[in-house]
């Protein structure tokens, strides 16, 4: 069975950040932190990020329109080929290559999809995030 | 250097640091700081440069600045 392991977070913090290692083509490996983001459909990456992975978003053929807060874009949706958050390892996951604003200060979002393959838990009364 | 001590003396920059250590999290606890810059453009650069060196970006300001409010949405 497996068990479940417990992390705090400040219920006082706007955004709740996350340390998630990114792993992609080959070795290659990036770690970084992301904004957990429960109105996100997928998980986002940006564009130097999913380059240095070795993704080749540009050439990626699914390509799937984005609803932002500044209109409509097509973004690829690429594969990483892991993604480890809390300590614990995700496989195969599929990924918008799409820039935040310089001015959000996050390389990218957790969403809902890598959310539900994790079973995260989150209390926001106590502030502990459950995997 | 421990990772509050990079976030102390980079303030509001962003940072490429390598990882020396980490905690059960995954979260990092020692780092070797490879490259800091106010410009996210400067550490990604870095990045492409010490490529296959196992490394953390991250800003160290405060998310988000003062006076903003963070409003991520992506529906697909």
């Amino acid at each position: 069975m497996h068990s479940m392991s417990k992390f705090r977070f400040n219920t006082k913090a706007p955004v709740i950040m996350l340390t998630i290692l990114l792993e992609g083509k080959g070795n290659s490996k990036q770690k970084i932190r992301m904004a957990l983001d429960t109105g996100a459909t997928y998980t986002m990456i940006s564009w130097k990020t999913a380059e240095i992975l070795g993704l080749e978003p540009e050439l990626s053929k699914e390509r799937i329109e984005i609803i932002t807060a500044s209109g409509v874009e097509k973004a690829p949706l690429i594969t990483l080929r892991s993604i480890v958050v809390l300590g614990k390892r995700i496989e195969r996951v599929e990924a918008v290559v799409h820039d935040l604003p310089p001015k959000s200060y996050v390389d990218g979002l957790l969403g809902i999809k890598s959310l539900v393959e994790l079973k995260l838990k989150i209390d926001f009364s106590e502030g502990i995030l459950e995997v | 250097m421990k990772l509050k001590e990079v976030e102390e003396k980079y303030r509001d920059e962003w940072v490429l640091a390598e990882v020396l250590k980490e905690d059960e999290s995954g979260e990092p606890t020692e780092l070797k700081v490879i490259a800091h810059s106010k410009n996210r453009d400067d550490t990604y650069d870095a990045m492409k440069k010490v490529k296959g060196k196992y490394s953390y970006h991250f800003y160290t300001g405060k998310i988000p600045e003062e006076g903003y409010a963070v409003a991520f949405y992506v529906k697909i």
